[in-house]
């Protein structure tokens, strides 16, 4: 039964289609869509490279992508804005080799002219209408640790101050910066590739290290994967300078630590 | 093929076409309530996020129903009374909510009550904004489910013969006596199931409310928005609180069934002199 | 003009039909209004209880008048008083017998409790026979029944005319001669001036002193039923008599 409903999920987001004699092998990668443009280059540049397979894309969140994993879609390649999805997938035992890809930072986002007069991460308390992902989404979830880790610096009210005038718990981070662009929030905590990705459409404010709340997007190849090979590839190009020169092009950072 | 044998083969057809339509509306559900076992339909109802969402779901449908109610059904009367393309044109544009794609609605609602709007700054001036309240939540549904309503009604009253309402004057009652004795009792199954549909729709709206209204427990939060929030960490919990606001629709429209038949039985029972 | 029940002299466009009606009824008279179909009849009488709004004329109803263009006054249906029945009769389909009744007596008697409205409700409906049939609505009536009730319900508002649309068409053959004959008593008692559309003899014969005929929207000549019965002054008349389904014209009384 489970195995049906991955089968019906999965034909679903890739679109329903019967394979013809003469179709290129496919490699199916799952990707968070906070890493959509990144895969979209990543595709553009496998298949320049490796001509005889064509990648398919498979966006979505985090929490489902794996969703569909655990109930047997037909995944070769799964890239998370979450370690612990690949980890669980880990101890599952569907994971064959994975390693952290690249890493991003929380910025706090302020629509053009910053109506709110923010200038550090602590004024966040002087915001009227904050937006935030909601916790159960991994951009929601690093901004509570945010939250958390400037409550636990310099005491106060500053987490329940946050909180009261936090209007809307978005369900991904794009809905958060669509927030900011269409300027119905004065503030939101959003990765800082998202930030960089839209323009002059808003402002950021950089967080200090020793607070911010670092983002591991790991990359994971999965057992019972169709195209071994062709995933392996993936991995490679992904951890190659090429690679992770489209991580940094779009405002992802290089981690310092490797799994 | 004989005659006898065309009827059977045709008797045949319907049945089979009818177990599929049955299959394709209820096994879903059926699906739904069986794969859920009892402890996690349990830890669902313990969810932190069920009440408060519940709560706001059957407050705001509640409220977008009777608003769709009381500017609705002098809308419907008044386009029933007119005729030829008037009518038609009428009609078509009133249903334009009911083919956009929630989302796009929600699109337009930000659009045009949003912060950044003439609307939304004339609003501002007063103090008000309505883009992540419950307020909007209200206008939310009721801008996709009040078509539901209004083209119901619109049928029904039209299906009012017009006749009865001329007696009705002749007989000394004004049109206000005439529309609230005689076209509305004859309107109201018709106009109730149209109410249903309304209600229904406002009841499972997502799309169109989280863009205009956000997402935030207990203050915008309904269930189909919990419902969705729970899928990003925890399909349990998702297919839990699904069940719930199955359950809390069905038990809403099995207690208006009853009133409705409390309703009538009593009307019979009523004038007996 | 005080000795009249009806006066009325008005033109009216509905759709594509022009209708040019010219008519006066006195005090006690039932007039028929004959005509080929589609000459005007159903109209006339609509226009009369206020559907339709004339272009031209005035209308009279007794010493009160009703609509003026020249004014302009044009009375809303309500205050009209004239008693309206269609050729369906126009029950409501969702009151009992007395409720129909009920609303008409609501209109001359707001004041009053709902208990006693339907108090005077019933005894209309005893008036005419189905008092027995109070509490039941229209759907189970027979058609006597039926017109009837909705002859007590045109009572109850009190009308100063009386207007029926082909009072026996939606009854049976077989109860028509029973049901006219109650109608043609009642209404010799009610001494209400009666303006009915008919399309047969008989109902003309028994229900009416006067008849008039209608054609493309005017009407073309008024007589007594006697006279008219007995030699039919143009052709036109003629041809209608001797179409019309029905046996010796003396059979006036039945």
């Amino acid at each position: 039964m489970k195995r049906v409903v991955a089968w019906l999920l999965l034909a679903l987001a890739l679109g329903f289609g019967c394979r013809s004699q003469g179709e290129k092998p496919r490699l199916v990668v799952s990707a968070a869509s906070s890493l959509a443009e990144v895969v979209a280059e990543l595709k553009a540049l496998y298949e320049s490279k490796y001509g005889d397979v064509e990648v398919v894309l498979n966006l979505g969140g985090s929490q489902q992508l794996r969703a569909q994993i655990e109930r047997g879609a037909p995944v070769d390649v799964f890239l998370s804005a979450n370690v612990a999805h690949v980890e669980s997938l880990a101890s599952e035992n569907r994971v064959a080799e994975w390693f952290v890809a690249s890493c991003n930072s929380l910025v706090v986002a302020v629509p053009t002219g910053n109506p709110a007069g923010l200038r550090r991460v602590e004024d966040l308390v002087r915001a009227r209408r904050i937006v935030l992902g909601a916790d159960e989404v991994p951009v929601g979830l690093y901004a509570q640790r945010l939250i958390h880790n400037i409550q636990a610096r310099d005491g106060g009210d500053f987490a329940t101050t946050v909180e009261a005038a936090t209007v809307s718990k978005e369900l991904s981070v794009r809905a958060v910066r669509n927030r900011v662009l269409m300027k119905e929030a004065d503030a939101a905590v959003i990765y800082r590739s998202d930030a960089l990705a839209a323009g002059a459409g808003l402002e950021f404010i950089e967080i200090s290290d020793s607070i911010n709340v670092i983002a591991r997007y790991p990359v994971a190849r999965l057992e019972g994967s169709a195209n071994p090979e062709a995933a392996r590839r993936w991995m490679e190009l992904v951890r190659s300078p090429e690679g992770q020169a489209v991580f940094e092009r779009f405002g992802f950072r290089a981690c310092e630590e490797v799994e | 093929m004989t005659q006898g044998q065309q009827i059977r083969l045709g008797r045949a057809m319907v049945w089979l076409l009818s177990t599929l339509m049955v299959g394709l509306l209820l096994l879903p559900l059926l699906g739904l309530a069986l794969s859920t076992g009892f402890s996690e339909f349990v830890a669902g109802w313990s969810n932190p996020a069920v009440l408060p969402a519940l709560w706001l779901s059957l407050e705001t449908s509640t409220l977008s129903l009777l608003l769709s109610l009381l500017l609705g059904t002098p809308l419907a009367w008044l386009i029933a009374q007119s005729r030829g393309q008037r009518q038609a044109l009428a009609e078509s544009l009133f249903k334009l909510p009911m083919v956009i794609p929630p989302a796009v609605a929600g699109v337009a609602l930000l659009v045009t009550f949003g912060g950044s709007s003439w609307l939304g700054a004339q609003l501002a001036t007063l103090g008000l904004s309505l883009v992540f309240t419950k307020a909007a939540v209200v206008l939310a549904q009721t801008f996709v489910s009040a078509p539901y309503y209004l083209s119901a009604a619109i049928s029904a009253f039209r299906s009012v013969d017009s006749g009865l309402m001329w007696v009705g004057r002749s007989l000394g009652a004004g049109p206000a006596r005439v529309f609230f004795r005689i076209a509305l009792p004859l309107a109201a199954p018709a106009l109730f199931s149209g109410a249903a549909m309304c209600w229904a729709r406002s009841l499972g709206e997502f799309g169109a409310t989280l863009m205009f209204a956000g997402n935030l427990s207990g203050r915008t939060q309904t269930m189909p928005l919990a419902i969705f929030t729970a899928l990003e960490s925890d399909l349990q919990a998702a297919q839990a609180l699904s069940i719930v606001l199955v359950l809390a629709a069905l038990m809403v429209l099995f207690g208006t069934v009853l009133a409705r038949r409390m309703g009538r039985s009593r009307q019979e029972k009523g004038e007996n002199l | 003009m005080t000795s009249r029940a009806l006066q009325v002299d008005v033109q009216v466009v509905v759709g594509a039909f022009a209708l040019d009606l010219q008519l006066e009824l006195g005090a006690t008279e039932r007039r028929a209004l004959i005509g080929p179909n589609g000459s005007g009849k159903s109209i006339a009488l609509r226009t009369l209880i206020g559907a339709h709004r004339p272009n031209r004329g005035v209308i009279w109803v007794g010493d009160r008048c009703v609509f003026d263009s020249a004014r302009p006054l044009a009375l809303p249906p309500e205050a009209r008083r004239i008693g309206y029945l269609p050729q369906d009769y126009g029950l409501f389909p969702h009151l009992s017998a007395a409720q129909n009744v009920e609303f008409a007596v609501r209109s001359r008697h707001p004041q009053w409790s709902r208990s006693e409205r339907l108090q005077r409700a019933v005894a209309y409906l005893d008036d005419l026979g189905v008092a027995g049939s109070r509490a039941r609505r229209p759907g189970v009536l027979s058609g006597g029944e039926r017109q009837r009730v909705a002859l007590a319900r045109a009572l109850a508002a009190e009308p100063t005319l009386l207007l029926l649309d082909e009072p026996m068409s939606a009854l049976d053959i077989e109860v028509r001669r029973e049901v006219r004959s109650f109608l043609r008593q009642t209404l010799e008692r009610l001494k209400l001036p009666t303006l009915l559309v008919a399309h047969e003899l008989d109902d003309v014969l028994s229900l009416a002193d006067r008849v008039s005929l209608m054609d493309k929207g005017a009407v073309v000549e008024t007589a007594s039923v006697e006279e008219a019965a007995r030699r039919p002054p143009t052709a036109f008349a003629c041809e209608f008599w001797r179409t019309s389904p029905k046996q010796e014209p003396n059979a006036l009384l039945e």
